[in-house]
């Protein structure tokens, strides 16, 4: 049915595709009890503001400074991160894996994009784009030197390919001459790509 | 400068570049791609719908996509990857029978009626000249 709206008519964005397909979506399963909106809310507020690189950044910063836990987070890195309290989903199988002058590592989803949310956050664009997760695999030098990593030819690179069962996350080498610093200071040092492998310190 | 050689440096710069995106961009780049990312990590942590179930759905829509057309560009990147995200959320539900897809189309038909009988009556009590 056809309203006489004018031309200078703006349809609002509700109306219009993709909002209004997961505006009835979530209306339907509402409806059925599958699920409620306070839910959902908490989820978008979660990934928005509670989890994301800094988490890592604090794993990380610690097991610089704490050798036990260091051992812990490698043996077992599921409940040494859970013990600080990053539980969200998609954390439930962790793994670390630990650069050293001898290896560096990598971290991809070859097939979509899973990703360790409760220490990462969600994963940026390039992650999800095929281009990295088709190439990382074939030739990661190459793509790390796109990300202006050139690493010596005697450091070998393992790419890790997280699933649905299990997430990897790197554990970056100590940055030289940070001694003195906290482990406050240290996980402020702590980026975002050198715990998914495309930087380092 | 022709189409032809835009397309071409387009795809020069796409063989040679990861897309990258800095620390600070937003999580979300629609307001929707957070609710439809919200609505099935809610459904599964609710449910017993196992995740698997929903990531072999996107697994398939981004395969497709990546033969179609992959997007090289941040932001293409992800509108490509909500735009599959969507669809495996919205098959996953019928599929798993949550919901029957004529009920999309006519809850669908509802939010536009509500919608136009709310500015109906907008306009009703601020007429255009």
């Amino acid at each position: 049915m056809q309203d006489n709206l004018s031309d200078d008519h703006h349809h609002d964005p509700i109306e219009e595709g993709a909002a209004l397909r997961v505006r009835a979506l979530e209306e339907l399963l509402i409806a059925k009890g599958l699920v409620k909106a306070e839910a959902i809310d908490a989820v978008v507020e979660y990934y928005e503001k509670e989890t994301g690189p800094r988490n890592g950044a604090q794993v990380v910063a610690r097991a610089w400074c704490d050798p036990d836990f260091k051992a812990w987070l490698l043996k077992d890195g599921t409940a040494a991160i859970h013990s600080m309290g990053f539980k969200g989903y998609q954390g439930e199988h962790m793994r670390v894996v630990e650069n050293t002058n001898d290896t560096h590592n990598i971290i991809v989803c070859t097939l979509c994009s899973c990703y360790p949310w409760p220490v990462l956050g969600l994963p940026p664009a390039w992650y999800k784009g095929a281009a990295y997760r088709a190439r990382v695999v074939r030739e990661p030098r190459a793509v790390l030197a796109e990300f202006g990593l050139d690493l010596p030819a005697s450091q070998k690179v393992r790419v890790w390919d997280s699933t649905a069962e299990i997430r990897f996350m790197v554990l970056p080498q100590r940055p030289p001459n940070t001694g003195n610093l906290s482990q406050a200071e240290l996980a402020d040092l702590v980026t975002r790509d050198s715990m998914i492998g495309t930087a380092v310190l | 400068m022709s189409q032809c050689n835009v397309d071409d440096n387009v795809l020069l710069q796409a063989q040679r570049i990861i897309p990258d995106r800095p620390e600070g961009d937003p999580l979300f780049r629609r307001a929707w791609h957070a609710r439809a990312f919200a609505l099935i990590v809610t459904l599964v942590k609710d449910s017993d719908l196992p995740w698997a179930t929903f990531q072999t759905q996107l697994v398939e829509r981004l395969a497709a996509q990546q033969k179609d057309a992959p997007a090289r560009d941040p932001e293409q990147i992800d509108l490509q990857y909500f735009d599959c995200w969507l669809e495996a959320v919205e098959d996953t539900l019928i599929a798993q029978q949550f919901i029957e897809r004529p009920e999309i189309s006519a809850q669908i038909e509802r939010i536009r009626q509500s919608v136009a009988d709310i500015r109906h009556s907008q306009m009703s009590l601020h007429p255009r000249t």
